[in-house]
């Protein structure tokens, strides 16, 4: 009696093991491995969602040493819904295999969406499980995101893996959705985020490239309201407190001076005097020297020091005037002054967190730089024989 | 016959005894007529007698009427007795007129020498391993310890082998709980065959229907000597070359004896590469499974790509795929430890072509299951006990059959279920994963890494 209880037992356990159980299991090639994602503005007004999907056979043939053959080992599906899960849907219309999200590496956005604005966007990505919080985001400069879908680059498979590289090596730090998620939680600081352009043809590069060198502004309400580029974008970074390195070529008078700095760091000290609010940035660094062009000998501690001073100013006046372009320019703080002002005084910041976007332009910012060479390189003067100590 | 004493009537003594082995045409009955009124008769089995030194005393008798010089020898006054002597190789003298019988033991037989143990091979130590024979493996662990503490019990069993087999421990060493534990059980099963040592664990081990050993075997002197000197206790049965060691841990199936022999610091490392290895061994399929078929968030992109497109136009699910090629592996396992090793080579040449590059290559069989397979069969090789190998080797396919069913979740439950059972499962008295559970941290210097010889002098105290 006891052996049939016991094997009746025995056969529920197993079949509860069979039936039921998680069924979602998909066999690796039954899935579309969603890598990019672009989203766009159509013409009539419409969201316009754009997915790079990686097509395995295509990997398989042009790693075969097919010889330049033009297979490409994806395809761009676009669709236009009014809401992303809606379009979502209509690209999986579209797709024999079911779409597979978790190994989505970057989302671009076209210009004339991020001008729109993208709040109604990021719902989704915040909420949607499968999306990665170390998802690149990106603004497409000047064009359409799905632009940068269909470029067919030589050093990658996909054009969205190029362009999270690309972030990652050039001078701009790394975004990842969660930085800008971050942002857009808090009353002290704007969002901002990298911008790639869709650099032309020419005759020595036969596919397009990609460029990231400037940095889109947004405001509270997730509206692109501007762009800064080049050095500024740097200094940007640099002042938030994201950049870690960065190269750096400076015209002393004399001739010019190019210094490698790492160790970027930064501090904030905020003060309130008779309600007006004041922000002193102290930025630090050390680095080597990379090319000298002037006669300075800067293996001679004084003439280094010197020289030290001279960059710091100068660099601290940059920095300046950046800020105070973006202040009047935008007025949208994206350096993260406000959160300053909130932790060093907290309840102060109660009484005008609302009213930041107005206050932010009339804060006042000193800068202070203070740069440190650390090595000057294989030899002290510029060529042997010039400029010589006296 | 058991009651029956030596008669003083030598004819009397033959007949008994020529009606017990009768029909055994490998006794031989001498008589030696020495005089008028005095014969002497031996019984003794040709093939196991030296017959050079029989020649030697028959003579003595023969020629000197000594008797005396029999005195040196055993007396035993039963039939029975001299039956089972007789039995053993022994030569039984029985003398006209005397009540008893002179049991001399002149046996020699043949048998294998001395080899290096070709299962517990080692680059470093002692080279020797136990034969079949009882007695050259008992002085071969008396040569390494020689101290009267140790102690060979002589056991006896199997209704109809009559096997011998000795109980080895160091007194003082081992806990009396332990002794008294093992010659319960030994006394407690009955059997009427005893042909090698795997026959008594059988009947002594803990839990029958457990996969995992609950006692350690061995082919090497040196580890039942070092077994010993922690406390344990061999059986050594006579006609197998292996000992059996007990109680076990779950641990001391990954030592090595070169273990101890070699530096610690490489000791340490190694034995770390073995767990990492015994794990691959057992969860390395189902955890491909589980990952490729349930969470392809879990690997990195191009890793998935790649498997992506090596499985493209793969007619079998990948549970499938596994589930076949780990039993066309152990298949040919299987086939190439059984064959003549002329033939054996064929199968591998068949095996590594035809199964693995050839099934990849015709699109039956994705190029990382191969991968997979040989990276699992690469890792069960590297257990230095046989016998902890084998449960691993067979946990692997009712986990590759969850991680296939339920993914992570599924290889995970698998994994509490012989978590369970290895926890609950006990080897006379000892927790089978002690020290680790229960935990002893007192004791771990030995475990997962060997310490040097001076920080573990602690246990040699005891």
């Amino acid at each position: 009696m006891k052996r049939i209880y016991y094997s009746i037992l025995c056969v529920i356990v197993i079949l509860s093991v069979l039936l039921t159980g998680c069924w979602d299991r998909n066999e690796i090639n039954d899935y579309a491995f969603w890598i990019g994602t672009s989203l766009d503005l159509s013409e009539d007004g419409q969201l316009e969602k754009s997915a790079q999907i990686a097509v395995p056979s295509g990997i398989s043939s042009s790693r075969g040493g097919g010889g330049g053959s033009e297979v490409r080992a994806n395809i761009v599906v676009t669709a236009s819904g009014a809401s992303i899960v809606d379009s979502m849907q209509q690209i999986q219309d579209k797709l024999p295999r079911r779409i597979f999200l978790g190994h989505r590496r970057s989302i671009f956005i076209g210009e004339k969406m991020a001008r729109k604005g993208i709040l109604d966007i990021m719902d989704q990505f915040t909420r949607n499980t499968d999306t990665r919080m170390r998802t690149d985001i990106f603004v497409v400069n000047n064009g359409k995101g799905k632009e940068l879908l269909d470029i067919n680059s030589p050093f990658e498979q996909f054009s969205t893996i190029v362009a999270v590289n690309q972030d990652r090596f050039c001078r701009l730090g790394d975004t990842a959705l969660r930085d800008v998620l971050l942002d857009v939680g808090r009353d002290g600081i704007r969002p901002s985020m990298p911008m790639v352009d869709i650099a032309p043809k020419n005759k020595q590069e036969k596919h397009q490239i990609i460029e990231v060198r400037s940095v889109a502004i947004f405001n509270k309400e997730l509206r692109m309201v501007g762009e800064v580029s080049g050095r500024e974008s740097l200094e940007l970074f640099w002042v938030k407190g994201v950049l870690k390195n960065l190269y750096m070529t400076e015209e002393t008078g004399q001739g010019s001076v190019s210094l490698y700095e790492s160790n970027l760091k930064k501090t904030v000290r905020t003060e309130i005097k008779d309600n007006k609010l004041k922000a002193h940035v102290k930025l630090m660094g050390t680095g080597r020297l990379l090319e000298n062009n002037t006669n300075i000998d800067l293996s001679v501690t004084t003439e280094r020091i010197r020289l030290e001073r001279e960059l710091n100013k100068m660099k601290a006046k940059q920095v300046e005037e950046t800020i105070k372009k973006l202040q009047s320019q935008y007025g949208q703080d994206v350096f993260g002054f406000g959160e300053e002002i909130h932790r060093e005084h907290p309840y102060y910041w109660k009484g005008i967190r609302t009213k930041w976007d107005q206050l932010f332009p009339t804060l006042e910012v000193s800068v202070e730089v203070k740069l440190k060479i650390q090595s000057t390189g294989d030899i002290g003067k510029r060529v042997p024989g010039i400029g010589d100590r006296k | 016959m058991e009651a029956v004493d030596v008669s003083e009537h030598l004819a009397i003594n033959q007949d008994t005894l020529q009606s017990i082995f009768h029909n055994c045409a490998d006794v031989v009955f001498r008589s030696l007529k020495l005089s008028e009124n005095s014969s002497i008769l031996l019984v003794y089995i040709l093939e196991m007698t030296d017959s050079k030194e029989m020649e030697q005393i028959i003579s003595a008798c023969m020629i000197s009427q000594d008797y005396e010089r029999l005195t040196k020898y055993n007396m035993v006054t039963r039939i029975s007795d001299i039956v089972a002597k007789v039995l053993k190789g022994s030569t039984a003298i029985i003398i006209d007129g005397k009540p008893y019988a002179y049991i001399a033991e002149l046996t020699s037989f043949q048998h294998r020498s001395i080899d290096e143990p070709s299962n517990e091979a080692s680059i470093r130590g002692p080279r020797e391993g136990f034969t079949e024979d009882l007695k050259t493996n008992k002085s071969l662990i008396r040569r390494k310890i020689s101290h009267q503490n140790l102690k060979f019990e002589m056991h006896q069993a199997g209704e109809l082998t009559n096997t011998d087999f000795v109980v080895a421990y160091i007194e003082g060493k081992v806990k009396p709980e332990l002794l008294q534990e093992v010659s319960r059980r030994l006394q407690a099963f009955r059997t009427n065959q005893l042909l090698d040592s795997g026959y008594i664990e059988e009947f002594i081990e803990d839990k029958t229907f457990s996969l995992f050993p609950q006692i350690q075997n061995t082919e090497r002197p040196d580890t039942v000597a070092a077994s010993l000197l922690a406390g344990r206790v061999a059986i050594i049965v006579d006609g197998s070359p292996n000992a059996l060691l007990l109680p076990m841990t779950f641990w001391s199936g990954f030592q090595a004896a070169e273990d101890h022999y070699e530096r610690f610091i490489y000791v340490s490392a190694v034995r770390l590469l073995r767990f990492l290895l015994a794990i691959l061994s057992c969860l390395l399929p189902s955890i491909y499974v589980a990952l490729t078929t349930f969470h392809p968030q879990m690997i990195p992109l191009a890793l998935m790509l790649s498997i992506s497109v090596s499985r493209e136009g793969i007619p079998f699910p990948t549970v499938i795929e596994t589930l076949l090629m780990e039993l066309m592996f152990e298949g040919l396992r299987e086939a190439g430890l059984r064959l003549p090793k002329a033939i054996g080579s064929a199968v591998s040449i068949v095996g590594a072509l035809v199964i693995g590059e050839a099934a990849v290559q015709a699109g039956f069989i994705s190029a990382p299951i191969v991968m997979i397979v040989a990276g699992t069969g690469i890792a069960s090789f590297a257990f230095p006990s046989y016998s902890l190998a084998l449960p691993f080797r067979m946990l692997r396919f009712p986990l590759l059959i969850f991680g296939g069913f339920l993914g992570l979740y599924g290889v995970a439950i698998g994994i509490m279920f012989i978590m369970i059972h290895l926890v609950s499962l006990k080897s006379f008295g000892v927790p089978y994963l002690s020290p680790m559970a229960p935990i002893a941290p007192k004791f771990w210097k030995d475990t997962l890494i060997r310490m040097n010889k001076r920080y573990i002098s602690g246990r040699q105290k005891q």
